[in-house]
């Protein structure tokens, strides 16, 4: 069921840009010279996959990898993003998120991450390179019994791949690792716990610009 | 320029320690690790379990009714199909409740919850006789009404219609109306404040009067009668062992002693889940010996019989057992198991 919204909304995705396209026939692309002042709104989905939990201090399984050992089903992400260029290859601003996956016993946990985003473009043009790194805090649920959630850390990376069908309409499509450290202290009673939990959010984004 | 290289640092290290702190736990004991413990859903709903056949486990559950499971291939079956057997009773199988059933251990008993709460019969289900309708209903008079049954124990609580609850032996009174262990008067509790703990053939009635605005717990040891009215809250769990009781009450206080009469309140206080739990039974894990719980949280915790400490050893368990909320417990010969609210049923190995 989930996986069929998340299908759903990449289609959308996919199919938003070809309505644009059948709007305008007779654009032909040129490549955009980004400068101080551009800007860039980014409407991102797609699944995520549980890529890791690193649990550094207990004896034994310290490294889970990908969600059957993780106990976890692929989930989802969205998120929006807005940017604005600091000069001709570099654009700082913030993506606002929401990441759900399920458990092995379909609870739900869900994360909604808020993140500085640093954007690196050095191939620009019809197609685009986008490199991106963020740091910021996301909150944690856990929708099982006892309900628990918490707030953390966050860091981004994802590298991307965009074709600009429009002057300013572009799709991306993405992989990324999201890090969520959840931390305990040394004299806490679940120090051997403490868990850097790795997901990779592939999406596919819809991309506006403006100079 | 080094006030403003300062003033960078300094945000810097503030903005680390701010993230720092955010992201260190002080209340949760590790979502993720949670996650990496959770066990596939089994979708029944909470398990009941009542006895073993020889083969398989005989359990109610809460989406489906009685069923079976085989412990070995790791499967279950229906007991009570609707289609044919309930079709004589007139209702559907999840109209067969959880505290509507009692079990010989070659036998169960079960009654249905019809709409007119009067007028109940009780069904037998013989293992050792499989018939095409395998239930034996007794007949009883229009004003007889069970209020409770015990799943694991030959006992049931009856109001007879004369004001009067009766505690009867469904094996005994299936046959035999006249059969009762004991009766109290129905102004002892409040109509529908009731509950009936059992091991074997002791059995405690624990009940609120809402006029009386009083509580009275009931102790049939075999032969000897004892009442309690100084615990002023239900009680939901009890042990027995070498003549020696164990009583948890459902707001985490912990007495022992010989009878009702004769009980110490523990200096410990038992973590219970925030849920309510007056008119539920706290299952209690044991292996003859040790003496667990699960309370809030899904903590294990052992109690020691002989003076009613409490010790969290949710560690001691495997992982499984403590990501799960415990429903019921059976033992097997030396097999333990527990019947879970939404995992089916697991094996649990003691410590």
């Amino acid at each position: 069921m989930i996986m069929k919204k998340i299908l759903i909304v990449m289609l959308l995705c996919v199919l938003f840009p070809g309505v644009l396209l059948a709007q305008d026939e007779g654009f032909t692309s040129a490549p955009r010279q980004y400068g101080m002042g551009s800007q860039m709104f980014t409407f991102r989905a797609g699944p995520v996959v549980p890529a890791f939990f690193f649990r550094p201090y207990l004896s034994d399984d310290q490294l889970l990898s990908f969600p059957e050992d993780m106990h976890m089903k692929v989930g989802g992400y969205g998120s929006i993003r807005y940017q604005g260029f600091l000069n001709s290859t570099v654009a700082l601003g913030g993506e606002l998120g929401y990441l759900f996956a399920y458990d092995l016993g379909s609870d739900l946990f869900t994360s909604v991450p808020f993140q500085a985003k640093l954007t690196y473009i050095p191939v620009q043009g019809t197609f685009e390179l986008p490199l991106s790194i963020g740091l910021g805090f996301a909150y944690n649920s856990y929708n099982s019994t006892p309900h628990t959630s918490f707030l953390s850390f966050l860091a981004t990376a994802e590298a991307g791949f965009s074709w600009y069908f429009r002057e300013d309409w572009g799709i991306t499509l993405s992989a990324g690792l999201q890090l969520i450290p959840e931390l305990y202290g040394k004299d806490h009673d679940s120090h051997d716990h403490t868990t850097i939990a790795g997901f990779m959010p592939i999406t596919l984004s819809v991309t506006y610009r403006s100079n | 320029m080094k006030q403003r290289s300062f003033i960078i640092i300094l945000s810097l290290v503030f903005a680390a320690s701010l993230l720092f702190v955010t992201a260190c736990n002080t209340e949760n004991d590790g979502v993720f690790y949670r996650i990496s413990e959770s066990v596939e859903r089994v979708e029944v709903g909470a398990v009941t379990l009542i006895m073993f056949d020889g083969t398989n486990i005989i359990a109610h559950t809460g989406l489906e009714g009685i069923k079976t499971y085989n412990p070995t291939a790791d499967t279950w079956d229906q007991l009570i199909d609707q289609g044919t057997d309930l079709a004589v009773l007139g209702a559907r199988r999840t109209d067969i409740k959880n505290n509507m059933l009692a079990s010989t251990g070659t036998t169960l008993y079960f009654a249905t919850a019809a709409s007119n709460t009067y007028n109940n019969s009780l069904f037998e289900y013989d293992f050792s006789v499989p018939t095409t309708i395998p239930y034996v209903a007794g007949d009883f008079n229009e004003n007889y009404q069970i209020k409770a049954m015990s799943p694991q124990a030959d006992l049931m609580v009856v109001e007879n219609g004369s004001g009067e609850f009766e505690v009867r032996r469904p094996s005994e009174a299936i046959i035999n109306t006249d059969y009762v262990l004991h009766t109290s008067d129905t102004s002892d509790f409040a109509y529908e404040q009731i509950n009936l703990l059992a091991i074997d053939d002791a059995f405690l009635i624990t009940g609120y009067n809402a006029e009386k605005a009083n509580y009275r717990h009931i102790l049939y040891d075999f032969s000897t009668e004892t009442m309690n009215t100084d615990i002023a809250s239900m009680i939901i769990a009890m042990y027995e062992n070498g003549g020696n009781y164990l009583f948890i009450a459902n707001n985490g206080k912990i007495y022992h002693g010989a009878d009702l009469e004769n009980l110490t309140e523990a200096t410990s206080t038992l973590p219970l889940p925030d849920t309510n739990m007056a008119f539920r039974t706290l299952p209690v894990l044991s292996d003859g010996t040790d003496v667990y719980v699960q309370g809030a949280n899904k903590r294990i915790y052992e109690i020691d019989p002989s003076d009613g400490s409490v010790t969290d050893v949710s560690s001691d368990f495997d992982s499984d057992i403590t990501n799960v909320e415990i429903h019921s417990f059976l033992s097997v010969g030396t097999n333990h198991y527990v019947g879970t609210k939404g995992h089916g049923i697991m094996e649990v190995v003691f410590p």
